[in-house]
């Protein structure tokens, strides 16, 4: 079986510092991995880069989404293709209303996958729907995208798009960051009813939090650009009690 | 006149016809000032000196003036239409909602002694059937009052000039949206207006204003607003140069508790546009917004220059002024010139600006959305005049001026 996403000796260079050196790392479909790791680790520069941020320059390796080059591509065929980033830092654009956004989002995805556009009341249902879930309310979809939302806020509008924009492959970069417990916990429901046979998620954070509430399968630590050790469930509580240290000396 | 006529510069001898009184007296003055020029502090990015060069012609009286374009249709409680700077009462209506009047404008009622600036006196010496508006105390007119300003285009360089004074009684209320379009063609055209408006105490103005011209226009506008006790006035700008506009808006908060709001979107893409705001803040708990965004691509140039100015007994003045400017190509320019001059000592002033690109970030946030790089562009520059547009809520024909602008910016 192709995996869903397969990265071998993943080097990037960003702002002529070398971040990633010799990441690799194979997700199937259907799995739940973790990458953790202290901060300067590479995490987001690995998110970034999955995703098409420019700057992010490859310099050995690469990475195969279902068998085909990512790297090659665009950021919106990268979406087209299934690959969605939960930002750490979801950008606001004043002038755009929320539900303007994800109606052209959605459209501009489903289009490019050559599937029929959602036509404005249906789509104002499905979205209502998925908002309720979520806890996100009229209020949030009438504003601007982002902009004065609470931290919290965020995340859950950044759950609320991939759940819209059905993705197979979901890197979501500091999620659990800037959220209080309750809004964890909707978050982490939000991740969790998108678990699928045919879906795999990498919960790219620095805490174990999160994942007390998404149980992964495999847990790697990432430490100055590579990964320096995989495990179970069980290696999140191991980081949590005693630290990084141990792989920073390794590393 | 007594000034010989060789003596007299070459924009000025459309005016050969010899006006008297408070004309005969603005046009000597400005005889003796001559137009502004770029070594005034104010007129440093906009310089007029083709204009005065040019022996500009009255622009011809039109018989039978075109139809110019309503934005309001039968959304207006009546329109009012110039033709090429005359008052054309055929194309105008001429019943009124109760309490509104509108007659003639005669020149004693214009009189300054001092202008804003110079070339006020020659739209003072020269403009033809200016229009006296006013609204009796205590009227509400909800249905916006319509002004259409539209040039013909002439065989001739030639030129024209609007006059309107606009009052409004104590507590009186009105929209109006004001729609300045030139036809396209013709030789180069000379355009000044000047609006005098007064708010009684307690009085509230909601204007939009929209300026669309053509690359042979040049533009001279100003408009003073004052603002007795409690009154508030606000108003929008929309404008999409086409050749040079150099406008300019005086708000004098002359009453306790007046405000003012002014949102501004300045379309450069091939032309000039020179915006000039004085807010004057004369007395107590006084409170002015200014947001102007600029958006400059091709070869098009956008300045702001912005004064704040608090006198001494305003206290608890609140007072801001916020510039964004959006340059999208290499050719183009933004100027931006804040200012605030404060002589009290317990106000909340504050002025900002900013000039940049299309936001990276916000960019690659929609591509990772599945939008395309060009499709995340193009609503970024929307967004950018819808967000201006958001608070507005007061604006008269809101919903039909921000189509009208988001297909202006996306042509």
């Amino acid at each position: 079986m192709t995996p869903l996403l397969d990265i071998t000796n993943l080097h990037v260079r960003y702002q002529g510092k070398d971040i990633l050196k010799g990441l690799s790392l194979t997700l199937n479909a259907g799995e739940v991995h973790a990458i953790m790791g202290p901060n300067g680790s590479g995490k987001s520069t690995l998110s970034l880069t999955l995703a098409g941020r420019e700057g992010y320059a490859v310099t050995q390796g690469g990475a195969r989404y279902r068998g085909k080059n990512l790297l090659d591509m665009e950021p919106e065929e990268r979406a087209a293709e299934g690959v969605f980033l939960g930002f750490q830092h979801p950008v606001d654009i004043p002038g755009v209303s929320t539900m303007n956004f994800l109606k052209t989002s959605v459209n501009a995805v489903r289009r490019a996958r050559g599937e029929a556009e959602h036509d404005a009341v249906g789509f104002l249902k499905l979205v209502r729907e998925k908002a309720a879930a979520l806890g996100v309310g009229e209020d949030m979809l009438k504003r601007s995208l982002n902009r004065d939302f609470s931290g919290g806020e965020k995340k859950r509008c950044e759950i609320l798009q991939m759940a819209l924009l059905e993705p197979r492959l979901c890197l979501l970069d500091e999620t659990d960051s800037g959220l209080d417990i309750d809004a964890l916990k909707t978050v982490a429901g939000g991740i969790n009813a998108l678990r699928a046979p045919h879906r795999g998620m990498l919960l790219i954070t620095h805490y174990q939090r999160l994942l007390g509430h998404v149980r992964p399968d495999k847990i790697h630590v990432l430490a100055r650009g590579r990964i320096v050790e995989t495990g179970g469930p069980e290696l999140a509580e191991e980081l949590e009690a005693s630290g990084y240290a141990r792989f920073l000396k390794a590393a | 006149m007594v000034i010989a006529a060789e003596a007299i510069p070459p924009y000025l001898r459309h005016a050969r016809t010899g006006p008297r009184g408070a004309r005969e007296a603005a046009l000597r003055r400005l005889h003796r000032t001559g137009l502004p020029h770029p070594k005034m502090e104010d007129w440093r990015y906009t310089n007029l000196a083709a204009i005065a060069q040019k022996d500009w012609r009255r622009a011809p009286a039109e018989r039978n003036p075109p139809s110019p374009p309503s934005l309001a249709g039968d959304d207006a409680c009546a329109r009012l239409v110039f033709v090429n700077g005359r008052h054309a009462a055929a194309a105008s209506s001429n019943h009124f909602p109760r309490g509104l009047h509108v007659s003639p404008l005669d020149e004693s009622q214009v009189a300054q002694d001092r202008p804003f600036e110079s070339w006020h006196d020659l739209n003072t010496a020269l403009f033809e059937n200016g229009l006296w508006i006013r609204l009796d105390a205590g009227t509400v007119i909800e249905k916006p009052l319509e002004i259409v300003f539209c040039s013909t285009h002439p065989a001739q360089p030639s030129a024209h000039h609007a006059r309107l004074l606009l009052e409004l009684g104590e507590k009186a209320r009105l929209n109006i949206v004001e729609n300045h379009a030139s036809e396209p063609g013709g030789a180069a055209r000379l355009v000044t207006g000047i609006t005098q408006t007064r708010l009684a105490a307690g009085a509230r103005l909601c204007k939009a204003g929209m300026f669309r011209q053509e690359t042979a226009d040049q533009a001279l506008l100003h408009e003073s607003v004052a603002i007795a006790e409690a009154a508030s006035c606000d108003y929008t700008l929309l404008n999409f140069g086409g050749g040079m506009l150099r406008q300019s808006l005086e708000m004098v908060h002359a009453g306790k508790a007046a405000s003012s709001s002014l949102r501004a979107f300045n379309l450069a893409d091939a032309a000039h546009i020179d915006l000039l705001t004085l807010v004057r803040h004369e007395a107590r708990e006084t409170r002015s917004g200014q947001d102007i965004r600029a958006l400059a691509r091709n070869r098009g140039r956008a300045v702001f220059q912005g004064r704040i100015h608090v006198a001494r007994d305003a206290q608890k003045t609140k007072a801001r002024q916020m510039h964004r400017g959006l340059l999208l190509s290499a050719g183009a320019e933004i100027d931006a010139r804040p200012g605030l001059e404060i002589y009290a000592d317990d106000v909340q002033c504050s002025h900002g600006s900013t000039c940049g690109d299309l936001d990276e970030e916000a960019l690659f946030y929609m591509q990772s959305r599945g939008i395309r790089r060009d499709a995340a562009e193009a609503l970024l520059v929307s967004a950018f005049a819808a967000d201006l547009l958001e608070e507005a809520q007061d604006l008269p024909l809101r919903a039909r001026l921000c189509a009208l602008l988001a297909e202006r910016l996306c042509a």
